[in-house]
């Protein structure tokens, strides 16, 4: 499978203490569910504290390696043509991506990770057939450390997880924004960052705008 | 700079050497506000003379708190009245002018240092940051991505993310929020506008 290229962007922006390397968390999930689900064809990881969303999809730009198109008619122009034309543009190739991706999945199962009572990630799992998951969510459960109870079955066959992760580059870079504009604020009135949050927030309520457009401002004013 | 004789002579003795780049400028609160580029000011003898909640006499320059009192109270205290900066009165010569000239160029410095160590405290450390972690922490606070930060460093997108875990753990923070105010706090917050790894200017600061 490859990353979606926004998946791709948000990884290179995201940092997080508490794990070196999220696209190496990526691939293990990766290796797990293709070697339990040999249908699967997409995956989507979300980090719900950061409410951010990596989407892998099956090598949609190599029309001979994909296993999610079979017995798929084409749209519109040869697969060939569409990848050729698709390659060249990043937006493109997720709208190839979607495309191929719906018209391939036939299943889905959503499966969360709790730790300590808390949910902390949820990994979707897409598959081109319509019993790919049946009776192998318990071996994905123990393979993924994921809580069984939890465990939806094809509740986003439109698959929006991957709109979800097309979004994310734009999230990071709002949360940036916010994140130097609340630094700027916590040094300048002289408390927490926590405190200079709830000052942005409250802010950008009474103002009408939004903490985005409110961060600008402390920006232009205090950077 | 508004303040007791004595403080006033014995600072020009002190910035003597670096005439080429500060020049001071003393100021009675019963006269004219001299021209100059920054005020320096006692908070103190503010609080003395207008009460905790004050705001000082403001001058036609930019506020500077310049003071002998460092603790975090002091700081945050003329922080939230509007200062440009917060310099200590204990700090030596050069540093003194680094952070005036830093200052200068719109930069908000907080240099609370005192050089003396709490007896509750362990022995004052020294900078915690390598060159690149300070280069990286500096490029976060002044709102650059990743990807901008590697471009103008030439490091890879890995090596600037690991730049930015190892600083964020040596200062002991756990959000980008946090880091800009320590960037700040320590005087490492460069303006978006501004060239990093360029020539500083040394343009001649009046005070």
């Amino acid at each position: 499978m490859e990353l979606l290229p926004q998946s791709r962007e948000a990884l290179d922006e995201y940092v997080t203490l508490s794990v070196d390397d999220v696209e190496g968390l990526l691939r293990v999930i990766e290796g797990w569910a293709v070697r339990a689900v040999p249908e699967c064809v997409a995956l989507s990881v979300t980090l719900l504290d950061d409410d951010l969303t990596f989407t892998l999809v099956d090598d949609v730009a190599n029309p001979r390696s994909s296993r999610s198109r079979q017995g798929v008619g084409s749209a519109g122009g040869s697969p060939d043509d569409r990848s050729n034309l698709y390659a060249l543009d990043e937006g493109g190739w997720a709208d190839m991506a979607r495309e191929r991706a719906f018209e391939g999945i036939a299943s889905t199962v959503c499966l969360p990770v709790v730790e300590h009572g808390r949910a902390v990630l949820n990994i979707d799992l897409y598959a081109s057939t319509a019993h790919a998951f049946h009776d192998r969510v318990e071996g994905l459960v123990a393979a993924l450390g994921a809580w069984q109870a939890g465990a939806v079955t094809n509740a986003d066959l439109g698959f929006d997880t991957l709109r979800r992760a097309e979004a994310a580059p734009e999230r990071l870079r709002e949360q940036r924004l916010v994140d130097v504009a609340v630094g700027l604020v916590a040094a300048r009135v002289g408390v927490t960052t926590d405190h200079a949050l709830a000052l942005v927030r409250e802010a950008a309520e009474r103002a009408g705008l939004s903490e985005v457009e409110i961060a600008g401002v402390a920006r232009s004013l205090l950077g | 700079m508004e303040d007791s004789e004595l403080v006033v002579q014995g600072l020009r003795t002190m910035l003597e050497p670096h005439a080429s780049l500060v020049t001071l400028v003393p100021h009675r609160a019963d006269a004219p506000a001299p021209l100059c580029d920054l005020t320096l000011y006692e908070p103190a003898a503010h609080r003395r003379t207008t009460g905790a909640r004050g705001v000082p006499q403001r001058f036609p320059t930019r506020m500077v708190a310049f003071g002998w009192d460092c603790t975090p109270e002091a700081v945050s205290t003329e922080m939230s009245r509007g200062a440009a900066g917060f310099v200590s009165k204990w700090l030596p010569a050069r540093r003194l002018v680094w952070d005036l000239l830093q200052i200068s160029e719109g930069r908000v410095v907080v240099d609370a240092w005192t050089g003396q160590t709490p007896a509750n405290k362990p022995p004052a450390e020294k900078w915690p940051l390598t060159q690149r972690e300070t280069e990286v922490l500096s490029m976060i606070a002044s709102g650059r991505a990743n990807r901008e930060i590697a471009e103008e460093t030439n490091l890879s997108i890995n090596s600037v993310k690991s730049y930015i875990r190892g600083a964020y753990a040596k200062i002991e923070v756990s959000s980008r929020s946090q880091a800009v105010l320590w960037a700040i706090q320590h005087g490492l917050l460069v303006s978006a506008d501004s060239d990093v790894a360029g020539p500083r200017t040394s343009h001649p600061v009046r005070a």
